[in-house]
């Protein structure tokens, strides 16, 4: 038996007529980076969504790390090791690039507003250590120019960069990555390809939701694909690429052809 | 705190010191001391509600009940049971906490503006209380002869050093506020403003944080309201009404939203206008309001924005590290 860090079962989610998700049902190897496409509106997002907590399931199981999650509390569910980013970028744009990271930075710290208030024994060592682990993460990225910089200022292709950076901020074992490719131009999205890739070198887990085949098929392990919120296909690049139901769905396969 | 926010705390507190010295070297300004009392006391419950406003985000209309329940637990301990003033301050503290503690959990779950809606009823059932619960209050004419806080001994009653007592207590709020912002829960509030949803996204309970937060303001709000009726000696219900709760509003947007500091300019402006605009008698409202819809319309950051900013165009000085106030 492979070493699975996810699975779902029979996942469903229902917004009052529509059935986002139907009876989605799948397993997740540890270690591998699975993306997850289909065609918009088919429910990619709505998945991430159930699985970070951000939104609870009409119906079905998700099993992370062996056990199933019952409360569906965002926060909660990133203290367990889930960590994610966002389709429509969600940067804390006031902030600096290096406070965006601290703040990724949550999980790996403890104090309170007390201790906080009249710097406890503690406080200063801790806030280092927030302060360095940001900086490591900020250099992961190459964004250390922007240190100092609101992050609502930077450009669209760093912005997606400080985005993935802040989520590994929090040390998590599982990522669900929602277009971080989508919008950016060729030098980008290369290096967006290459945080990804060396997210998996560090042993974590990826879920990458992308439209982009030529990105799909250069850096998944395993491809999910599904339409109208149900499973079609599963299985290697390759295989993916072959799959008639996904070249059907993908308006007689122009689309994963092209851009191979 | 960094460097730079230190500088200015310590800045601040050299001018506190100085400034009754100065204002006694004249009859004219002497009385000046006594509104500088007001302004601390005003900062403090000014620096709580800034804590919620500028960085949860969140409207409390009922500051004032917190403010009274400071003064009145002040006033009934110490007058009813003769339990030691310092004790009866923690007490208005603690009791605050814990109110703020059973409004914030319901209502802040939700999003949207359930808290101003909720501390809006509540501020007016305080005031209910204070005037209906005659036996414990006094009703409407409230009640006298709170003793004085003391400090080994001497008792804190001329307005010189209750002037440093008080702006000891508001330096102390203003520091602990300074340093809640600049620092883990600090950061994660101010996420909360930007993204609540990638704030969660990365472990931090958004609820829990702005009820916290909100818990702080209702204590500043206590040790506020402890302080006035230790200092005035009496308490009556319309001190704590919600025109004053619209008053600490003002004080904090007219301050500055987004910076502690403006709390205390804010506290500064709100007491020394009504002075400067006596001629106005009972329309100094009118004022305030002419001067809200300014500071709405021209500077939203408030007056400590427009001095912060006039500052920085001249100076152009250079920050090492970005530091929040
Ligand atoms: N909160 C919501 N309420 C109602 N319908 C929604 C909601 N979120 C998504 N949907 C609908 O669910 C379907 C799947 O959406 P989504 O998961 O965003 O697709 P994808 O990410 O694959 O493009 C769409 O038809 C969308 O309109
Ligand atoms: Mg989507």
């Amino acid at each position: 038996m492979t070493d699975q860090i996810l699975e779902v079962k029979n996942l469903t989610k229902r917004f009052k007529g529509l059935v986002a998700v139907d009876r989605l049902s799948f397993s997740l190897e540890t270690g591998i980076i699975k993306s997850l496409i289909g065609p918009n509106g088919a429910g990619k997002t709505t998945l991430i969504n159930m699985i970070t907590g951000f939104l609870s399931p009409t119906a079905g199981e998700i099993i992370f790390r062996n056990r199933l999650q019952k409360h569906n509390q965002a926060h909660r569910i990133a203290a367990s090791g889930i960590a994610r980013t966002f389709q429509t970028i969600e940067l804390f744009k006031n902030m600096t690039t290096l406070e965006n990271i601290m703040v990724g930075c949550h999980l790996r710290s403890a104090k309170e507003i007390i201790s906080s208030a009249f710097r406890l024994p503690g406080v200063k060592k801790e806030e280092e250590k927030i302060r360095d682990l940001a900086w490591h993460h900020l250099k992961s990225v190459n964004l250390e120019k922007y240190a100092g910089q609101k992050a609502g200022n930077l450009p669209l292709g760093e912005q997606k960069m400080l985005e993935m950076a802040r989520a590994m901020a929090s040390n998590p074992s599982l990522i669900l990555l929602d277009e971080p490719v989508a919008g950016l131009n060729e030098a980008e999205s290369q290096r967006a390809m290459e945080m990804i890739l060396s997210i998996r070198g560090q042993g974590v887990t990826v879920i990458l939701v992308e439209h982009d085949m030529k990105v799909v098929m250069q850096i998944s392990d395993e491809v999910l694909v599904i339409n109208y919120g149900r499973w079609l296909a599963e299985g290697s690049p390759r295989d993916i690429q072959k799959d008639p139901n996904v070249i059907d769905a993908y308006l007689g396969g122009e689309a994963i052809g092209a851009c191979h | 705190m960094t460097t730079n926010t230190a500088l200015k705390v310590s800045s601040f507190t050299v001018f506190i010191m100085i400034l009754p010295w100065v204002l006694n070297l004249s009859s004219a300004t002497a009385y000046y001391v006594d509104v500088m009392i007001f302004v601390a006391i005003h900062s403090i419950i000014g620096c709580g509600l800034s804590l919620l406003l500028g960085y949860a985000g969140q409207i409390s209309l009922g500051q004032a009940a917190f403010y009274g329940i400071g003064a009145y637990t002040s006033g009934i301990l110490t007058v009813r049971m003769d339990v030691n003033p310092w004790f009866a301050m923690a007490a208005g503290i603690f009791v605050a906490s814990a109110i703020a503690t059973a409004i914030g959990i319901p209502t802040l779950r939700l999003r949207g503006h359930y808290l101003a809606m909720a501390t809006l009823g509540f501020g007016m059932i305080v005031f209910i209380v204070f005037n209906e619960y005659i036996a414990l209050t006094g009703g409407p004419s409230g009640f006298g002869n709170i003793p004085p806080l003391s400090l080994m001994g001497h008792p804190i009653e001329s307005s010189f050093s209750f002037y440093y007592l008080s702006w000891l207590a508001a330096i102390i709020v203003l520091t602990a506020s300074l340093n809640i912002v600049n620092s883990r829960p600090g950061r994660a509030l101010r996420s909360i403003h930007d993204s609540d949803k990638a704030s969660a996204s990365l472990g931090i309970n958004v609820a829990m944080a702005k009820v916290k937060i909100f818990v702080v303001s209702g204590a500043f709000g206590a040790l506020a309201g402890s302080l006035y009726a230790h200092y005035l000696t009496f308490v009556n219900p319309p001190a704590f009404d919600v025109f004053f709760s619209l008053k600490v509003l003002m004080i904090v947007v007219i301050g500055g939203i987004g910076s502690v500091w403006g709390a205390v300019f804010g506290a500064a402006l709100l007491n020394f206008l009504p002075e400067w605009l006596v001629f106005l008698h009972d329309f100094d409202v009118l004022a305030y309001g002419i001067i809200l819809l300014l500071v709405v319309m021209f500077s939203p950051q408030g007056i400590y924005g427009l001095l912060a900013g006039a500052a920085g165009y001249f100076f152009k000085f250079i920050r090492k590290e970005s530091d929040h106030d």
